[in-house]
């Protein structure tokens, strides 16, 4: 019992600590970018479909999307998105934010496990995200989003398995960064990548074929699918098993890659000994 | 002035050496504009299926792609001189501002470096971009004016190359620069044309748009590079952009010293 | 007294590269060779030698921080490659200098983080942290942010967060660098009376200040080059010079023109120079007895060297590391 309270300690410690240094650190600025990105997305569709298209929309949409409601795709399409990129992006970064701080072999000093150590990242990740999902939603009700039948039962295998590859995914991320010493550029780069791809801003199947090749190995792809049929339609899961399988192994594979990265982290941090060489 | 110059090179040297040859300037450089411009033409494919044309003023029809890939162009150059502005970030993470502060080296020669070494680092990926325009089907690059194509790049580098100075002032003023900076680009992104032509914009937002020279440099070279347009045609735009530029690197150049005066007494410096 | 550390030809190679594409050269430096030594629980045990000499490299190993090239060691029983966690769980670390602490955090918001790294238990890590802050004398200061602390203060941050998990073995890396004298004083003693004496705790401390290890530790290693070159208790290293004289001269010269005087000079066991400023040089000189004093001083001045200064003594241990190396500490 007292080793699962330490373990769950470290996870809450963690998480604790990112959102207080993010509020301290970056009140300002996340505030700012999370105030204008929803909106600037939201309006960005709003004024492509209205003003420049004049409300038309192009005949296979409707069939590759199921639905003729491009403001409520665009929208929930982002919201999803906005888990990723809170957890990818963000807490991809970590450890070479502490590593320019100078804690971070403090941090490797200690005997908390890693996996609950990034875990922690990534709750403080979820916490800012939900926020700004929620935020998402409210801003989108008046560019037009509106929900059809909602299934919470298959919002909620979406949207958990989407997280469980984000997190694989944000451990990779977490050694790209740290091993390439950059902050910022390869993981923005990659995240917004997997905004093109993954059917957040147009289905899939109307991508350039090439695009959807890279689609079918984002999680994100499949997650935006089940979470939209969730939320506009109330599908059952069991009209989805195709895409939870394949969002189910691609989870599998992300977290493995994770894993391997994060472990090989730490060994060529242990063998070139740059803690603080950046 | 010569010693302005051995700054200048000084600080364009530096930051060159430390971020040039890194692989995050590849993704920087390369990738990160071919997903941007990636997203924004799937932004595009809802409605139509390829081969569309976007109507700019004055009307002329540009292809989606050349419209996107033009606009990227000069929105990199943007965010590379951001770069050059968010050099202060780091130099105030290593605890090297306050060195080079003590320096009697012109501050506005550092400014000056600093940017330029942000667009030292997008040259070659500009000229990827430029060719990647001319190879692909589709694009149709069409300048029918070599002066005007010239003369909208240059300035464009110009009226960037002061805002990159006046970033850099941010930076040097208060920690939260990198934050400030961050902030004010998604709306520039929104408001800039980089995504769609800014006559859609309702008007307020168009306002807001006319007094950023990304707006311009977006336009002209849209305009000189795929629209075929002469010299006479983007004049507005290329004035607008000298002007901006002036005005920009005559405001840094007044603003560091006072801002310098303050994060001293201030005690920022040092703190990140 | 069981052995608390223990290391079996620790060797460590760092390999660097430099340059860019065509000019890329690859670089292998040897920072601790063959190093044996084993530590008894509770003692407090040096690690002396200049800059570079493989000091850090040693204690990041001992730390689970580094993996070693080749060898072994072994913290409390627990191999340090093989078995990190177990030596985690019982071994912190101090560094000299500001980084190890979170900046944009209090004082008392770093060691609790750390405390639930450490897995300390809520209930227990709340009292240490009031009491680990009250021993360093930051109980004032705890709940401002590091990023208002002097350096000093940071300082004994730092020793508290090396003290939140009440380690066994605490490994101390320069941990007066930069400090003022009166403070560095202070932590001295607070690892004498209260790690030590009170809490038996087992103390690795590296420094290049000799008057620190003579003053605290038990034993000595000294450590040149990635090699130790000694080890014994300070007294015992010191008699090893005790028969020779050791004599310090601050002269205006240059070492060129100094040094082949002192090689043919009779009766001088070992010297080392180093350059100041203003064109003086000091020169650290063991020589057997009076009259090689006498000596080699009446050539200095027959040449025609002024001399600023002149000292002479007991050896130190930076004698006995002159005698060892032919070069001075610092």
């Amino acid at each position: 019992m007292s080793s699962m309270s330490n373990l769950g300690k470290i996870v809450l410690s963690t998480a604790w600590k990112d959102l207080v240094f993010s509020y301290r650190v970056w009140a300002l600025g996340s505030f700012a970018l999370r105030f204008f990105w929803p909106i600037t997305t939201l309006a960005s569709a709003y004024l492509l479909y209205e003003k420049l298209f004049g409300g038309y929309l192009g005949t296979l949409f409707r069939s590759a999307a199921g639905t003729s409601d491009y403001i409520s795709y665009v929208a929930i399409g982002n919201a999803l998105y906005i888990y990723t990129f809170s957890v990818a992006f963000i807490v991809g970064r970590v450890s070479y934010w502490d590593m320019r701080q100078g804690v971070l072999e403090a941090v490797l000093l200690t005997p908390a496990n890693r996996f609950l150590l990034m875990g922690g990242h990534i709750l403080s990740g979820i916490i800012n995200a939900t926020i700004d999902f929620v935020f998402l939603l409210l801003v989108s009700i008046p560019f037009g989003l509106r929900f059809g039948k909602i299934n919470p039962f298959t919002f909620g295998i979406g949207f958990a398995l989407t997280l469980v590859a984000m997190y694989g995914f944000a451990l990779f991320i977490n050694t790209f960064t740290l091993y390439f010493r950059d902050r910022t550029n390869t993981s923005n780069t990659i995240v917004l990548l997997f905004y093109a791809f993954s059917g957040v801003i147009c289905p899939v199947s109307l991508l350039p074929s090439w695009a959807q090749i890279a689609s079918t190995l984002i999680p994100l792809t499949y997650g935006n699918m089940i979470v939209r049929a969730a939320l506009t339609q109330g599908t059952e899961p069991v009209y989805l098993t195709t895409q939870i399988i394949v969002l189910t192994i691609l989870a599998f594979v992300y977290v493995l890659a994770g894993i391997v990265s994060l472990r090989f982290t730490e060994r060529d941090l242990k063998r070139t000994g740059k803690y603080s060489v950046y | 002035m010569l010693n302005i110059l051995s700054v200048v090179i000084a600080e364009v040297r530096k930051q060159a050496l430390q971020y040039f040859f890194q692989v995050r300037t590849l993704f920087w450089n390369v990738i990160l504009p071919f997903a941007m411009v990636a997203t924004f033409y799937f932004m595009y494919l809802p409605f139509i299926g390829k081969g569309i044309l976007i109507s700019v003023e004055p009307l002329v029809d540009l292809p989606i792609v050349g419209f996107l890939v033009a606009g990227q162009v000069i929105y990199n150059l943007y965010t590379n001189m951001i770069l050059g502005g968010g050099f202060f970030d780091a130099e105030r993470e290593q605890q090297t501002l306050e060195i080079m502060l003590l320096t009697p080296a012109s501050r506005f020669a550092v400014l000056l470096g600093s940017a330029l070494a942000g667009l030292l680092l997008n040259v070659w990926m500009f000229i990827a971009l430029v060719l990647l325009i001319a190879l692909t089907p589709g694009v149709g690059v069409n300048v029918q004016d070599p002066t005007a194509l010239f003369g909208s790049l240059f300035l464009s580098v110009f009226s960037l190359l002061g805002l990159g100075m006046c970033l850099g002032c941010i930076f040097v003023l208060t920690r939260r620069g990198g934050q400030i900076s961050a902030s004010i680009q998604e709306p520039i992104d929104f408001l800039s044309g980089l995504r769609f032509p800014v006559r859609i914009l309702p008007g307020l937002l168009q306002a807001f748009a006319s007094v950023l020279p990304l707006t311009y440099g977006i336009r002209a070279t849209r305009l000189s590079l795929i629209g075929g347009a002469t010299l006479l045609d983007i004049s507005v735009d290329l004035l607008s952009l000298l002007v901006m530029g002036l005005l920009s690197m005559l405001l840094s150049r007044h603003a560091i010293a006072v801002i310098e005066r303050r994060a001293k007494k201030e005690g920022t410096l040092t703190l990140f | 007294m069981p052995v608390s550390i223990e290391t079996v030809d620790l060797t460590r190679i760092y390999r660097t590269t430099s340059g860019m594409l065509w000019r890329r050269k690859q670089k292998e430096i040897l920072a601790v060779d063959r190093v044996n030594f084993s530590i008894d629980r509770g003692e407090l045990f040096g690690l002396l030698g200049p800059n570079g000499a493989g000091k850090t490299t040693t204690v990041k190993i001992l730390a689970t921080l580094l993996e070693p090239t080749s060898g072994s060691a072994f913290v409390e029983g627990f191999d340090v490659v093989k078995q990190p966690r177990r030596v985690q769980e019982r071994v912190n670390m101090v560094t000299g200098g500001e980084r190890m602490l979170y900046f944009r955090l209090t004082g008392r918001e770093n060691l609790r983080y750390f405390s639930d790294l450490y897995g300390v238990p809520r209930s227990i890590a709340k009292k240490r942290i009031d009491e680990i802050l009250e021993m360093v004398g930051l109980s004032g200061r705890g709940d401002d942010y590091v990023e208002q602390y002097s350096k000093g203060m940071r300082q004994r941050l730092q020793i508290a967060r090396g003290l939140v998990n009440d380690p066994l073995v605490l490994l101390l890396d320069e941990p007066t660098i930069g400090l003022d004298p009166h403070i560095a004083r202070d932590l001295r003693a607070f690892v004498r009376e209260q790690l030590i004496r009170k809490q038996g705790k087992t103390v690795l401390l590296t420094t290049h200040y000799m008057y620190e290890a003579e003053e605290l530790c038990d034993r000595v290693a000294i450590i040149d080059r990635g090699r130790i070159v000694a080890l014994d208790t300070p007294e015992k290293l010191k008699n090893s010079v005790s028969k020779e004289i050791s004599l310090k001269l601050t002269l205006v010269g240059e070492i060129s023109s100094v040094e082949p005087l002192l090689k043919k000079a009779e009766g001088v066991t070992a010297y080392a120079f180093q350059q100041q400023e203003r064109g003086e040089v000091t020169v650290t000189i063991l020589a057997e007895d009076e009259r090689s004093v006498s000596s080699v001083v009446s050539q200095i001045l027959s040449f025609g060297f002024a001399v600023r200064r002149f000292e002479t003594g007991k050896p130190t241990l930076e004698d006995v590391f002159i005698k060892l190396t032919s070069r001075g500490i610092d």
